[in-house]
């Protein structure tokens, strides 16, 4: 196609108004990055032990799993769609193959295969009811939270599944460390770039931006609303399902309870990382740092002695902070664009 | 005065309150069979007890769904409210201050919510997203780990004792209800908030101010979560940050099974209240036969995606039915 200059020109727009657009997009970009320039330095200060290579590691190790069930919430949440039962799909992916696993030590080699085939099944279901049911996600993703946890806890019968009996190469595999960095970390990040390629670079992942920003004009545009929603859930699902395999051979013994607050968890570090619960906008990057920053607050939070329930209310303020910076900008940039 | 059709279209679905009818018969002949104990007056009242607290925040939660918003925070404002009940009882506050201070608390907790989504502009769902999570961690932070265990005599009565046969709480929830049903049914302020849920824009261009029926939908959710606390503190007997967590399901599966359009403006107080005693009777019934809480868990979320899915699949067969009559229609008239 050939592009003549006078088209360039009349789409380019006053060059102040951008320029401002640009400050505050990247502001929302950036912030995450700036959360942890003014955390960091605030707990060495408050807890010395903060910035010792040993708790590093240590905020590192926890981070690992959470930027990547922060990634599987992100890639529904830029869809305008949300899942608050991906705690209970961790849960399941991360049991149901350890109690196979019990059961006949065949299943070792299959434990990454099995998390992920059970995570993108709970994932099919959940993206079934909201792409084609139509049920808005929350609703659909309140109801099925409790029955996969439902069915985790049937399957449990109460039994939890001890270090002793897990498979021994994922015990290893998730404590394993390459020049002093963990492993898993190294995977954190491997799949994040991998997330952010693809969102970027595929047209899949244009599509999924286009979904959440407009649905109806992203219809209109020829795409399958449906179709998409739904793999975008598979998707989510089969990383969680990982993470959650992760999960529970990170904390050694499995109980039915693993992942309970997860939702609140991972929503919280995308929405921090600049994934808009309005759909369509955000980045990978953006959701894996703010998944960095919620493993952050909560080691800093235990550091200074404050109790769990500071995290609960620090994440729950995020959100709705977050979310109202969002939706200043939207109108800000609406305004300025009309 | 809108016409009587106006009305009927925006209040709810079609024989919804039949099929409500019916299940609640077909559920209690299975419980009745299942177990001999489940037909027995003081049973059926007493078992009224495990479905008070849900049931009144569903309720709450009724206008809130009406005028198109969701507040799922609430079960955490009734959390933070059985800890200010639990603060103010350690002080020895006289029993009606008590009452006050937390329907006061309930109430200045869904209104923050209310400012936030109705003057902020902000979406309920993230908003009360995240409130769910800042109630109950602020419960915790207030009360402490291990919650409050002595409350005066006085409280415990909302929630615990009987006026003749009848537990004082069910009185209660039919008040709450009663009320409710008197302003959505009939009242304008009530169709205002129909209004609202099926078209702001044009109730905008009215004069009627969209933020403020919000507001107050709002205000009432928080307003029967504290009520909500003072009937659990009875059935339960302590308060804390754990109060009531994982309510929140059995509260929207009974809005959802009411019949309550999840997107706004339709839906009767008398399908809520009608799905609420479903509830009561499958938990009743599935707990008199024993069948375990993880089991009940899933049969409710399992309820809650089936109230969703069922009206909207029929709305849809109902949808293509109309669209193929209405293309035979026009076939037949262009002569083809």
């Amino acid at each position: 196609m050939k592009e003549a200059p006078a088209i360039v020109a009349r789409t380019r727009p006053a060059l102040d108004s951008r320029a401002v657009e640009g400050v505050l997009l990247r502001a929302r970009n950036l912030g995450p990055f700036a959360i942890l320039v003014v955390l960091v330095p605030l707990f060495a200060v408050l807890a010395p032990r903060f910035l010792l290579v040993s708790n590093i590691t240590t905020v590192l190790f926890t981070a690992a799993i959470l930027i990547i069930a922060a990634l599987a919430q992100a890639l529904v949440v830029f869809t305008r769609n949300l899942d608050l039962s991906i705690g209970s799909v961790m849960a399941a992916a991360g049991y149901i193959p350890a109690l196979i696993y019990t059961h006949t030590s065949a299943m070792g080699p299959l434990l990454i295969p099995g998390a992920l085939i059970i995570g993108a099944l709970f994932g099919l279901i959940n993206g079934a009811i909201v792409a084609y049911g139509r049920i808005p996600s929350l609703v659909a993703t309140l109801g099925t939270l409790s029955i996969f946890r439902g069915v985790v806890y049937s399957l449990a019968q109460g039994e939890e599944i001890g270090t002793a009996q897990q498979a021994n190469w994922i015990l290893q595999f998730v404590a394993a460390k390459v020049a002093g960095i963990p492993v898993i970390v190294i995977l954190a990040l491997a799949l994040t770039a991998l997330a952010a390629l693809a969102m970027r670079h595929t047209s899949f992942g244009a599509s999924l931006y286009a979904i959440g920003s407009n649905p109806r004009a992203a219809v209109y545009f020829g795409l399958n609303r449906e179709r998409l929603v739904l793999g975008a859930y598979v998707l989510e699902g089969a990383l969680a399902g990982f993470a959650g395999l992760l999960l529970g051979a990170q904390v050694g013994t499995i109980t039915v309870d693993i992942g309970t607050g997860w939702e609140l968890m991972t929503l919280a570090a995308a929405v921090i990382g600049g994934v808009s619960l309005l759909g369509g906008s955000g980045t990978m990057v953006g959701a894996a740092v703010g998944a960095l920053v919620i493993a952050t607050v909560s080691n800093g939070l235990v550091q200074l002695g404050l109790s769990g329930s500071w995290q609960t209310l620090v994440q729950g303020v995020a959100i709705v902070f977050a979310v109202g910076f969002d939706v200043f900008l939207q109108r800000y940039l609406l305004q300025r664009r009309a | 005065m809108p016409s009587e059709r106006v009305q009927k279209v925006y209040l709810g679905r079609r024989g919804w309150n039949l099929t409500l009818v019916a299940l609640i018969a077909l559920a209690s002949i299975w419980a009745s069979f299942a177990s001999p104990l489940f037909l027995h007056a003081d049973q059926l009242l007493a078992s009224t007890g495990a479905m008070v607290v849900s049931g009144v925040l569903a309720l709450g939660l009724a206008p809130v769904v009406l005028v198109g918003e969701i507040d799922i925070s609430l079960t955490s404002n009734l959390a933070f409210c059985t800890v200010v009940l639990g603060l103010l009882s350690q002080a020895q506050v006289n029993p009606a201050m008590i009452v006050l201070a937390t329907l006061a608390t309930g109430l200045a907790f869904g209104a923050f919510n209310g400012v936030l989504v109705a003057y902020g502009g902000l979406p309920s769902l993230a908003v009360t997203l995240g409130t769910l999570g800042s109630y109950q961690g602020l419960a915790y932070l207030v009360g402490g780990a291990n919650g409050f265990t002595s409350f005066p005599s006085a409280i415990y009565a909302i929630g615990g004792d009987n006026i003749g046969p009848v537990p004082i709480s069910l009185i209660v929830f039919a008040a709450v209800a009663i009320a409710l049903a008197v302003v959505f049914g009939l009242t304008a302020i009530g169709r205002s908030f129909y209004a609202v849920g099926r078209a702001s824009e044009a109730v905008r261009h009215s004069g009627i101010s969209v933020a403020g029926v919000k507001m107050v939908a709002f205000c009432i959710a928080g307003i029967t979560a504290g009520l909500a606390a003072l009937i659990f503190i009875g059935q339960y007997g302590s308060g804390g940050g754990d109060s009531a967590s994982g309510t929140i399901l059995t509260v929207v599966t009974a809005v959802a099974l009411g019949g309550l359009d999840i997107y706004g403006g339709a839906g009767r107080i008398s399908s809520l209240v009608l799905a609420v005693a479903l509830l009561n009777v499958i938990q009743n019934g599935m707990g008199l036969v024993n069948l375990s809480t993880t089991t009940q868990t899933i049969v409710i979320g399992l309820v809650l995606v089936l109230s969703l899915l069922v009206p909207e699949m029929i709305g849809r067969l109902r949808n293509e039915h109309a669209f193929a009559n209405r293309s035979l229609l026009q076939a037949l008239r262009f002569g083809r």
